[in-house]
């Protein structure tokens, strides 16, 4: 039998075996002379000693940036590294430096720890993680340099903003979790997940970037280092507000650890506080016994609330196996939530079994996308009838190695979305099918009386979602070139959605894109691509013409056949006579949300009974007119799509009514 | 011929303390109880040469008939002759012996149990291969399994020697409720002073100076003993260092 039960040290940072009563280099250097002094905790000394100031400024070509009173600027300081901002002489870039601490200068075991943790992390390439790309000495003592994060950590924006929205949570809660796949594939734990290792960048165009950095760091809580740290029986490596059972109880841990500190995290997020407080004593009982007080999330989404309580299990295989687990569960969290339904911890199950039942033509990857943001693209509804072949012509388009745009064309309602969607939901069930970036974008705004965003707003919030070092230098074409060339070498799901506000209208120049950018990223992407771009829109893209019946498909999106039509009605609840429904479909020309509209509205006014379809304007009632009516007024447009344009199906059904199920 | 191990153990107590160094110098000599001082020694460091050759892929029954043979050699007044001890230190002694050994052995086609089965040095073998068993260590090479198994063997002597001496004092209680402050690291659960305080019947600035005592004595402890493996006293932080980077570099792999 084989042990593999290991603990880290809390004030050397070394790993021991968890059958030791103590941490054997501690023990060791006992041995020094001068190390056993007094009869005080030992751990204080070593802790709370104060470290003379740091006195060099220069470590090779990095110069420590310094504050107004004239010492370097701190940005962090753990366990066994300070960390300072400084700036690269020579490329002129801020950077993050990383300095063994005074008190091991000279110290073979943490300088051997500390080159491994550089090296670990250095081997660690991600959008979600702080890199390290550099590692220098200083006489007998190293240093590393890393990725210099802009933005906030998370714990400054909580403290702003009290508490996040859900959606914005989500977010940053998916990109931490895809950050700790990325971890988890190096076979590392962090150890420290929480929201002052978060940096949160929050772009004009409410576009999010989302990266963990201190990887790899056991450090106590950054209030009070020494207090934090020795204060616990047991001491453990974490802070103890987001620390999992297991990290207390002074045992292995593995990155399922980090999914508890995750849950932790989330929770504060949403809630502006930690699940437990209290001194580190009660704090540690409270994670290893107490229940969560679920009743404080009462104005979270319960698909939301059951995530919560999977990460924060108390025992580690009640929890997601790992991080990627985490981000499918996201995409059956953000369905249900779309849906307004409920979810059990089964659902996460059925993801998986569903997943591995799927294995269509193509394997589904074992890993998630290094990164996901799908939260721009429109909420619609899950009901989907009649699309089969379109959903099948969309995984034909992701396996095919020569396509590499497709265009979804239909009149505003019909569904382009709502398909898009439920393909995307496909998708993220099989872990996105090997995708290694996933982007997806709206050019219309959500509730927001259907205002489009710009191609400039796309392409900045874009560009830094890409990794663009700086999305506002060169010309429009240039930076549609740059973002082709920045997705195009890794395989890349983009989806544009709603791009006809960015088209001409009707005429000579009838469905060019009207912005150099879109240009050129379409025209880079239809000729190389690794991935797929999929496009909705009301118009076919001419810039892409060329391109059409090679590697640019176009896809007509029909209306729905009077079976689809039929279905849809029943699944908003519409009972009569299969032929009344069909008829009823036809009525409205198989279009989309106007039966959706329709649907909802019987189902409120008249318990579903499909006779009634005409009732409200017999009556002359003026609410009810204005309900019914609204279907047919839905589907006239289909004559006339320039009246339609600045629009979308989702859009039109959120103004029509809060309570209807949209598509 | 098997050593009585009443007279051995007499024998060697004079070269407690003693350097490796002086010991083997004695024993070349042939000085009265120099041998069996060395034979302990060699003992103590018995668990991390039986790791070492199990490490290098010899099953459990030849690396016992190996460390066995390793140290009737090493014990052998023509061998001992051979060796020069005014430098280095005594795990470095022993490591590249056991490695020129083993070469030599291999040379000979396959181990030959030595001295027709009379057990110089009583090793406890069994328990020796129920510890390996339990290693994790798989990722580790032989010589790092060797330098951490030896930090930890001397860690734990040092402790069994605490134990000893306390207990000839007659503060084992005392050292009882005391050791979970002797651990810098503080894995353990530490008692508050108050409780210890009433424990021992004793004050809080008693507990504090009783502590204080303990880390020294340990402290000295550990020293002699790492001093016994090194030619020079002013080697002693430098073998401290060198062992805790072995520690760090098995990264917690191996078992208590």
């Amino acid at each position: 039998m084989k042990v593999e039960n290991r603990r880290t040290c809390s004030v050397c940072g070394s790993e021991f075996s968890g059958g030791l009563k103590f941490c054997p280099v501690c023990m060791l250097r006992m041995g020094l002379e001068g190390e056993v002094e007094s009869g005080e905790s030992s751990a204080s000394e070593n802790m709370v000693k104060p470290t003379p100031e740091q006195t060099v400024q220069r470590f090779e070509h990095y110069q420590l940036v310094t504050g107004e009173d004239g010492k370097p600027v701190e940005l962090g300081r753990g366990a066994m590294g300070v960390t300072y901002k400084a700036f690269d002489v020579d490329l002129h870039c801020p950077v993050t430096l990383k300095v063994i601490r005074e008190q091991y200068l000279g110290d073979e075991s943490a300088r051997l720890r500390f080159l491994r943790e550089a090296r670990a992390a250095a081997g660690l390439r991600h959008s979600n993680v702080a890199s390290v790309f550099h590692l220098g000495r200083t006489g007998q003592n190293y240093f590393y340099a890393m990725e210099f994060v802009e933005g906030e950590t998370l714990e400054n924006l909580i403290k702003r903003s009290g508490r996040l929205e859900v959606k914005l949570a989500l977010e940053i809660a998916t990109q931490v979790a895809a950050g700790l796949a990325a971890v988890h594939k190096q076979k590392l734990v962090h150890r420290d997940i929480k929201p002052s290792n978060i940096m949160v960048n929050l772009e004009e165009g409410g576009a999010v970037t989302v990266k963990i950095i201190d990887l790899g760091l056991a450090k106590p809580a950054p209030d009070a280092p020494a207090e934090a740290a020795i204060s616990i029986p047991g001491a453990f490596a974490g802070t103890p507000e987001f620390a999992s059972p297991e990290q207390f109880a002074g045992v292995g841990v593995d990155i399922r650890s980090d999914l508890y500190s995750l849950g932790a995290t989330l929770w504060k997020m949403l809630i502006g506080q930690t699940p437990f407080r209290g001194t580190s004593a009660e704090l540690m009982y409270q994670h290893l016994h107490a229940p969560l007080a679920i009743g404080q999330l009462n104005h979270v989404p319960q698909p939301v609330v059951v995530l919560i309580e999977v990460l924060l299990e108390k025992d580690p295989g009640r929890r997601f196996e790992n991080p990627a687990e985490v981000l499918k569960a996201m995409a059956t969290i953000m369905a249900a939530i779309d849906a307004r339904r409920r979810i059990t911890r089964q659902s996460f199950q059925k993801t998986q079994s569903a997943a591995s039942r799927a294995v269509p033509r193509k394997p589904p990857s074992s890993l998630a996308p290094d990164k996901i943001s799908v939260a721009r693209l429109p909420i619609t509804g899950s009901n989907l009838f009649g699309r089969e072949e379109d959903i099948a012509f969309l995984d034909r388009a992701w396996v095919n190695q020569d396509v590499n745009v497709v265009t979804i064309v239909a009149w505003a309602g019909v569904g382009k979305s709502t398909l898009v969607n439920r393909w995307l939901r496909r998708m993220a069930a099989e872990n996105y099918r090997s995708a290694e970036l996933v982007f997806g974008w709206s050019f219309y705004r959500q509730g927001t009386g259907g205002r489009s965003s710009s191609a400039d707003e796309f392409l900045g919030a874009a560009l830094a979602w890409f990794g663009d070092p700086d999305p506002r230098i060169g010309t429009a074409w240039e930076k549609g070139e740059r973002l082709a060339k920045l997705m195009s070498h890794r395989r890349t799901l983009l989806v544009l959605d709603g791009l006809e506000p960015l088209q001409n209208p009707p005429g000579l120049q009838e469905g060019r894109l009207r912005e150099p950018s879109l240009q050129a990223l379409l025209r880079e992407l239809a000729a190389f691509n690794t991935g797929l771009c999929v496009i909705t829109t009301c118009t076919p893209v001419a810039d892409i013409a060329d391109h059409e019946r090679t590697s640019a498909l176009r896809r007509d999106l029909e209306q729905l056949s009077s079976d689809a039509g039929a279905k849809l009605l029943r699944a908003l609840g519409v009972e009569g006579h299969e032929a009344e429904l069909r008829s009823a479909s036809d009525e409205f020309s198989g279009h989309c949300l106007a039966l959706t509209l329709l649907g909802s509205y019987l189902t409120d006014a008249y318990n579903g009974d499909i006779r009634c379809r005409k009732e409200g304007l017999g009556r002359g009632s003026k609410a009810l007119c204005t309900s019914t009516c609204y279907p047919y007024q839905v589907v006239a447009p289909t004559s006339t799509p320039t009246q339609h344009r600045g629009a979308t199906g989702s859009g039109i059904a959120q103004h029509w009514s809060n309570h209807t199920l949209v598509v | 011929m098997k050593l009585d191990e009443n007279s051995r153990s007499e024998g060697a107590a004079q070269f407690r303390t003693t350097r490796w160094s002086v010991v083997l110098l004695s024993a070349q000599s042939q000085a009265p109880g120099s041998k069996a001082a060395l034979a302990e020694l060699c003992k103590l460091y018995w668990f991390p040469l039986y790791a070492f050759v199990r490490r290098r892929g010899y099953c459990p029954a030849d690396a016992q008939d190996l460390a066995q043979g390793f140290f009737l050699h090493l014990l052998d007044h023509k061998s001992l002759a051979e060796v020069d001890p005014r430098k280095g230190k005594f795990r470095s002694f022993l490591l590249a012996s056991i490695k020129n050994y083993l070469s030599k052995e291999a040379d000979r086609g396959r181990c030959l149990k030595r001295g027709g089965n009379i057990e110089f040095v009583p090793l406890d073998t069994k328990h020796a291969e129920d510890l390996y068993r339990l290693e994790p260590a798989d990722c580790l090479t032989a010589e790092t399994i060797f330098d951490a198994r030896w930090a930890t063997t001397l860690l734990n002597e040092a402790m069994v020697r605490l134990g000893n001496e306390c207990a000839a004092q007659g503060k084992a209680a005392t050292l009882q409720a005391l050791e979970p402050f002797l651990d810098p690291s503080n894995v353990q659960v530490v008692p508050s002073y108050e409780q210890v305080a009433d424990q021992l019947q004793v004050s809080i600035g008693a507990v504090k100076t009783l502590i204080h005592r303990l880390r020294k004595q340990f402290s000295a402890i550990l020293r002699e003993e790492v001093a016994r493996t090194v030619s020079d006293p002013a080697e002693i932080n430098e073998e401290i260092h060198s062992l805790c980077e072995a520690l760090v570099a098995s990264e917690g792999r191996l078992g208590p």
